[in-house]
């Protein structure tokens, strides 16, 4: 029911650990944000620094207008689901759900009223109220992380990675539920997660954050469609685009002996231009394909619906240029020669220097 | 295919159950080795425990009577009928148990303090606590005396309650500091965010997770109170006052020439007795906690 704000948040411990460096972001009520990245990006200290588990160093942090940069977590009306579901291991599943409502000094009846409101959503049954957290299993432990975020009724939730730590199958069912979930909340969510699956089904808005910076702040399917620079080409999307430095001549760039044209929107060239594709993209060239490149396969990894397969193109200059192709399997591969077209809509371009997304690029058949 | 014409040279692979004729020895030496192990750290308490029951004529006899055929238990009424065995009970379990309690609440805080607070400073803390450790109680004593005399603590419970927890302080911070650092940090996140602040989530929280070690530390601490001689001997001359070891040690016979050893060792069995009890009661508590926060450092 309040609107979230970061504003140039900064967190430093010391002059070379600067673990968040400039991190401004916005989350509606009805949003759901995930914070995307690798390892070190800087994703967890971001929560933490909204949970007020750590103080930024500069910056300020606004739920609804209020600005709590400085308040304590348990003044700020928020409510946090942890990786490792962090239960009270001496208090009953029942102790664990009211805990916060407890400290708030809410009356008796009113817990009793949201705890069994949220079992019920949750699907947790009487029986296991009685019992510690040391005989559930685990996703039932992390429904009742998920239902002691719940009961308290807060004004952002905060879930740090939740679904880690259960088994593949389980994920997949829980991530649908958690969907479900907070579509009915109506409350600012903001998910931390490494898994590009669980952040684009999830979520209405991704920051794809690396170094302590927000890479890229858009829907899931712009980050895919559209990533703003390498970094973000490079970490969404699975198997990884196919990222390419070639020299650039006049309008074209040399794929070997093949010619690639450069985007329109270019007004000067650059020297080297880094060229992306998406292996799901790539496709065996038909007759009517202008842009081809012709390569010969040496590696073929069965994905179950697709093969993705690599070709060794021959470059003067590099020796040889590797592109991966996601193809159907209607066709068996073994070291042959194979010419692949390169739609001019799907490449992506990016500067060599800066990485940045260097034509803002319209897809054919683009929704606005 | 080639026949064999001599058997293949034996190797056993699998364990063989002792052949007949052969001395089974894992069978037999193994537990002989537990039980003469467990009868010499037993045999002086068993010991007493014989003697206490004996009677005097058996006691004394030449050559050595080890198990009586006779039984009294004369000694142990003796004990309190001519002293006042159960004051000297009540002080030892007052100044052990007030000594511990103390050292503990303390201890605690102090422990989760240096293990999670960080404090400016810490780092030299800790090391001054380790080096006190290293300090041999006894050359304490001369100065102790000094200050217990300045302070009129003579004769007073004070001056036995405050040297024991100051004593037992050091281990009790160690002890605890390495459990706190055990416990999961999203557990104290996780109460933060609930608004626990920081002594509930003490008390509330993390105090209930490490009962292990605080059994332990409290054993240990009780045990030396309750087991302390020097000071008790020295600090205390009322004899209404006397804590147990030295109620034991004092125990006079009838005449100069008489050592009551009947007495003195009913003496040692009462007094040992309402250890071995805490012991056996929390004897689960104590693994856990020797096990989980002494191993790391």
């Amino acid at each position: 029911m309040a609107r979230l704000e970061l504003i140039n948040l900064n967190k430093t411990y010391t002059p070379k650990v600067i673990p968040v460096k400039d991190i401004s972001l916005t989350v509606e009520d009805d949003e759901f944000l995930s914070l995307l990245g690798p390892s070190g990006c800087g994703k967890s200290t971001t929560l933490r620094l909204i949970a007020g588990l750590e103080e930024p160093t500069r910056g300020q942090i606004k739920i609804g207008d209020e600005d709590v940069t400085y308040k304590r977590p348990g003044d700020r009306n928020i409510a946090m689901v942890f990786q490792s579901y962090a239960l009270y291991p001496h208090m009953t599943v029942y102790e664990n759900l009211c805990s916060g409502l407890k400290l708030k000094k809410t009356p008796p009846e009113e817990i009793k009223r949201r705890v069994s409101e949220s079992a019920r959503v949750l699907g947790l049954d009487e029986t296991l109220m009685s019992r510690k957290p040391g005989q559930l299993s685990g996703g039932q432990r992390q429904r009742v992380a998920v239902g002691r975020a719940l009961v308290r009724r807060p004004h952002v939730f905060l879930l740090d990675e939740p679904l880690s730590n259960l088994d593949a199958l389980l994920r997949e069912k829980v991530r649908a539920d958690l969907k479900e979930l907070f579509a009915s909340q109506k409350v600012p969510v903001v998910y931390v997660t490494h898994d590009q699956t669980e952040a684009m089904t999830l979520s209405t808005k991704v920051a794809v954050l690396d170094q302590g910076y927000v890479q890229q702040l858009d829907s899931p399917e712009r980050i895919y469609t559209h990533p703003a620079n390498l970094f973000v080409a490079g970490f969404v999307g699975s198997p990884q685009m196919n990222l390419l430095t070639l020299r650039c001549q006049e309008r074209h760039v040399m794929l070997g002996d093949f010619r690639i044209n450069l985007p329109e929107g270019l007004t000067t060239v650059p020297p080297n231009i880094v060229l992306g594709i998406r292996p799901e993209n790539v496709r065996i060239a038909q007759a009517e394909d202008t842009q081809t490149v012709k390569g010969r396969v040496y590696l073929v990894e069965n994905l179950g619906m697709h093969y993705l397969v690599s070709v060794r193109i021959q470059d003067s200059q590099a020796g040889s240029i590797t592109i991966r192709a996601l193809l159907p399997t209607n066709q068996a591969w073994n070291n042959e020669e194979i010419t692949l077209a390169l739609p001019p809509q799907n490449l992506h371009w990016f500067d060599v220097q800066t990485g940045e997304a260097v034509v803002k690029r319209q897809m054919v058949g683009a929704r606005i | 295919m080639t026949t064999l014409t001599h058997p293949p040279a034996e190797r056993p692979s699998t364990p063989t159950p002792p052949r007949r004729g052969k001395f089974p020895v894992k069978k037999v030496f193994l537990p002989l080795a537990v039980v003469l192990v467990v009868l010499f750290c037993l045999a002086p308490a068993l010991w007493q425990l014989l003697t206490s029951v004996k009677v005097n004529e058996d006691i004394s006899a030449v050559p050595t009577v080890y198990f009586p055929t006779r039984y009294t238990l004369s000694h142990y009424i003796e004990l309190f009928v001519r002293r006042p065995f159960w004051r000297y009970i009540l002080n030892s379990a007052f100044v052990s148990v007030t000594s511990t309690a103390i050292s503990l609440a303390i201890g605690a805080p102090a422990a989760y303090a240096l293990a999670r607070l960080r404090p400016w400073g810490g780092k030299v803390i800790l090391a001054s606590i380790l080096i006190v450790t290293l300090f041999p109680g006894i050359l304490l004593f001369l100065g102790l005396l000094e200050i217990i005399q300045a302070l009129h603590l003579g004769n007073n419970y004070l001056a036995l309650i405050i040297p024991y927890t100051a004593i037992n302080l050091p281990l009790t911070i160690l002890v605890l500091r390495s459990f706190f650092e055990q416990l999961p940090k999203d557990l104290e996140d996780a109460a933060k965010v609930d608004g626990y602040n920081t002594w509930q989530m003490l008390l509330q929280i993390l105090l209930p997770m490490t009962l292990p070690a605080l059994v332990t530390t409290g054993i240990l601490t009780f045990i030396f109170a309750w087991n302390e001689f020097i000071f008790a001997l020295t600090f205390i001359t009322r004899d209404e006052m006397k804590t147990i070891p030295v109620a034991a040690a004092q125990i006079g016979g009838a005449s100069v020439f008489e050592i009551p050893y009947g007495p003195i060792a009913a003496a040692t069995v009462l007094g040992t007795l309402p250890l071995v009890l805490l012991v056996l009661f929390f004897q689960r508590k104590i693994v856990q906690g020797l096990t989980a926060g002494a191993v790391k450092g």
